[in-house]
């Protein structure tokens, strides 16, 4: 089974960064994929958008790609509004994003 | 018959050296019920008593070997041999006889020859006798013990309260001997000051003829310290009704006493502590809070004087409540100007460094004890809280031991002041900076216009800055520019971002210089901006020129909400296009829409702040309710921002808002009849424009 990031809660600045830190820790290990789960992510302020970005610069310096699943309606019309939906790869859920990747590989 | 309450035989022993005497007197005693022991001198008789320990003894008074006087002598010596009647058997009763047999311890005599009748009596009275008169002294023995053994003290005494009996507890608990406090009065023992209201009590007690008093009262015990006990007093009376003495008793309940005064102590002080905003509202309240609660005398707060380095008395307490004794002041005013006045900081510091937090101290120019605080704020020693016991200082290690421990705990509080204060002067400093930061971003808004189209805007900042930030001009007399910018976070840092935007934008410094285009603009600002790793210094921004000749509207949007256009018949577009916030990731290729605008048409241009509103169920309140209510509105008014933001700010629930609040409302006036279209050509041009500008 993959890793899997699991966000949660209010995304802001805070446990934002906590997760750039840990994906970037992780990808800093050779892996490619990066998974979060944002079930359980009720909000995202714009300090949590920046710390996201910032998440995706890492990622992509490694060469690796960042998929996002499972974004709660609020959520997902954030990421419409601001356009974030252009720059992350967005899936319903997990089966959905497994099928992706297993189509892309 | 021997009938006394024995399951066993009463036992008698005999000692007669006549045969004969010996046989009838078995006779007559076995025939009552009685187990006879016979022995034949005074020698044997004594051996026969240790052994069988009888219950009576009869001896002839003259006898071979020991006669009767000198075995009765003896016999009293042997254990419980005082205990146990014996009767003489004589021939001739002689005064000096006697008299010699009585000083042996005989109790009776009976003539001989013996008259069986009568010796049977005098037995059965002899022995009730004696035993009537054992259990009594076993009565008495074990009252004794039990009193001797009470934990309790229990006296009695006199009408004048002088005591003429005492148990032993008396000496265990006050520590004075039973024999010395004998004849003393109680009230002598009593703590002075409840001595005056104690014996109000049992004045009150003989008046008004109560039956008993109860009460707690102070002592004072033999090696200098006081004692609480709970005391209970009955009078004693005649047959007359009138009082002969008192009896009573007390325990000792200075443990509970002493705990429960010390808790209440800790207890008034950690309130006052928790309710004092300010050091000198707790150290002034302290003063009160503590006198009462130990019915101390005098209180005062003595602090560091800066200037003189001496410390100088600013606060005095007084305990005036119910007082029985005038309080003497401890030092007199000379004495404490002497004491105090030159006492240097030194002096002070000398005090600090000997006593580890509170300490009993003898001031020199006094006989009187008194407590003392050390106020001190980490190292810094501030002042000292004095406290005049009354009469006497009460010294035990328990109250130094509390008395400490509300030292460190005003230590703590102090030290929790300063940095409360500390952190106080921070934020208010940076409040003061915030409002100063948002006044200059108020101040740098433009103002509103009318004409061909007239702009008005509403900026309510939030109180801790959210970044937002916006503009409108006209570039030339065609082209009127307008757009607003929400920096990311907030504060001081993301107002100073957003009026460097503004700078850039004011200056037309842009490397591009086409401040007609839209998607070059941004794109010129996303190459100048880029943000840190942090994932801070970005911004959405929404840019708009609108051709008044054209009679179009041509916009860029980066990450930002969408604008609202609102036509005449109540119909409403989003203007967005695509493209993510300025600073987040470099060569971004920003899409720009153009649009027709119709006469009336009414432009609404917005930050997120008007919609992200938290409701109670853990929502937000939403984009999409936001352009409901605006399209509920009915149009035109003159105070149609003023309208939407009450709305809004109840939906906040009036409280602050969170983000900043800007609100840019454009309405396009018709003023050239040629460009005039009819509302249905319009709507349909519209939407043609829209899903072009989407595409």
């Amino acid at each position: 089974m993959h890793k899997v990031f699991i966000a949660s809660g209010l995304l802001n600045n805070v446990n934002a960064n906590a997760l750039k830190n840990d994906v970037a820790s992780y990808v800093a290990e050779g892996h490619k994929i990066v998974r979060v789960d944002f079930q359980g992510v009720t909000f995202i302020n714009s300090s949590g958008i920046g710390a996201l970005v910032a998440t995706l610069k890492i990622v992509k310096a490694q060469g690796g790609e960042i998929f996002l699943y499972s974004l709660n309606p609020q959520v997902r019309m954030i990421f419409e509004l601001t356009k974030m939906d252009q720059v992350f790869k967005i899936s319903d859920d997990r089966a959905e994003l497994e099928e992706l990747l297993a189509t892309s590989a | 018959m021997a009938t006394f309450p024995s399951s066993t035989p009463l036992v008698v022993l005999l000692a007669d050296d006549d045969r004969s005497t010996r046989l009838i007197l078995r006779m007559v005693l076995q025939k009552e019920g009685y187990e006879v022991v016979e022995t034949e001198n005074g020698a044997l008789c004594l051996e026969a008593f240790m052994n069988r320990k009888p219950d009576i003894v009869i001896l002839d008074a003259q006898m071979p070997v020991m006669d009767g006087f000198e075995c009765c002598k003896r016999l009293k010596q042997l254990p419980f041999g005082d205990r146990i009647p014996v009767i003489m058997l004589t021939g001739l009763q002689t005064p000096r006889d006697m008299d010699a047999a009585f000083q042996a311890g005989v109790a009776d005599f009976v003539s001989k020859p013996v008259h069986p009748p009568l010796l049977s009596r005098r037995l059965h009275y002899i022995l009730k006798s004696a035993q009537s008169e054992i259990a009594l002294r076993e009565s008495e023995e074990r009252y004794r013990l039990v009193v001797d053994n009470l934990q309790e003290v229990i006296f009695q005494t006199d009408l004048e309260g002088r005591f003429s009996f005492l148990n032993p507890a008396w000496t265990a608990i006050t520590g004075f001997a039973q024999d010395s406090a004998i004849g003393q009065p109680l009230l002598d023992y009593i703590y002075p000051d409840d001595g005056p209201k104690l014996a109000h009590a049992l004045h009150e007690m003989a008046l008004s003829q109560l039956p008993h008093l109860r009460t707690e009262a102070r002592f004072m015990t033999a090696d200098g310290n006081i004692g609480w006990m709970d005391l209970y007093i009955s009078p004693l009376m005649s047959r007359e009704d009138t009082i002969v003495s008192m009896s009573g008793s007390f325990s000792q309940i200075t443990e509970r006493k002493s705990r429960q005064l010390l808790d209440k102590l800790e207890y008034s002080v950690v309130q006052v502590l928790a309710e004092s905003m300010t050091l000198a509202e707790a150290l002034s309240n302290l003063l009160p809070v503590m006198g009462q609660a130990m019915a101390w005398e005098q209180g005062e707060l003595w602090q560091l004087n800066p200037v003189s380095k001496g410390i100088d008395c600013v606060e005095q307490w007084h305990s005036q409540v119910g007082s029985v004794k005038v309080p003497e002041p401890y030092l007199s005013e000379e004495e404490a100007h002497h004491f105090w006045t030159h006492g240097t900081y030194t002096l002070v510091a000398n005090l600090f460094n000997s006593v580890e937090g509170a300490q009993g101290l003898t001031c020199a120019l006094t006989p009187r004890s008194v407590i003392v605080i050390p106020i001190l704020g980490g190292d810094a020693c501030l002042g000292m809280i004095v406290f005049v016991p009354t009469s006497r200082f009460l010294g035990d290690a328990s109250l130094l031991k509390c008395l400490d421990s509300i030292g460190a705990q005003l230590n703590t509080f102090i030290l929790r002041k300063l940095a409360e204060e500390e952190v106080a002067r921070y934020h208010d400093q940076m409040c003061h900076e915030l409002r100063q930061a948002a006044d200059y971003i108020r101040a740098l808004l433009p103002p509103s216009l009318s004409g061909t189209v007239s702009i008005r805007h509403l900026f309510v900042p939030s109180s801790d800055l959210g970044g937002d930030i916006f503009d409108y001009y006209w570039l030339d007399p065609d082209h009127l520019v307008v757009y607003l910018v929400d920096v990311a976070g907030h504060g001081v840092q993301s107002a100073l971002l957003s009026i460097s935007i503004l700078n850039v934008m004011r200056s037309r410094s842009l490397q591009n210089d086409d401040y007609y285009v839209p998607a070059k603009v941004l794109q010129a600002l996303n190459h100048i901006f880029q943000m840190d790793m942090q994932g801070n210094n970005y911004f959405t921004m929404w840019y708009g020129v609108y051709d008044r000749v054209q009679r179009t509207l041509t916009y860029a949007c980066a990450g930002h909400p969408p604008a609202l256009l609102l036509a005449a018949n109540g119909e409403v577009q989003k203007l967005s296009t695509g493209g993510i916030a300025i600073g987040l990731l470099p060569e971004i290729d920003y899409e720009q829409g153009v649009h027709e605008i119709g006469e009336g048409n009414c432009l609404y241009l917005f930050s997120d702040g008007v919609y992200e509103i938290p409701q109670d169920n853990g929502q937000v309140w939403g984009f999409e309710a936001f352009a409901q209510l605006v399209a509920d509105e009915p149009q035109p008014q003159p105070d149609q921002l003023e309208s939407i933001f009450s709305q809004i700010s109840h939906i906040n629930r009036s409280k602050a808002f969170e983000d900043d609040f800007s609100l840019i409302q454009l309405k396009f006036n018709g003023e050239e009849s040629s460009y005039f279209v009819s509302t249905e050509d319009h709507l349909r041009f519209e939407q043609g424009t829209l899903s072009k500008a989407r595409s």
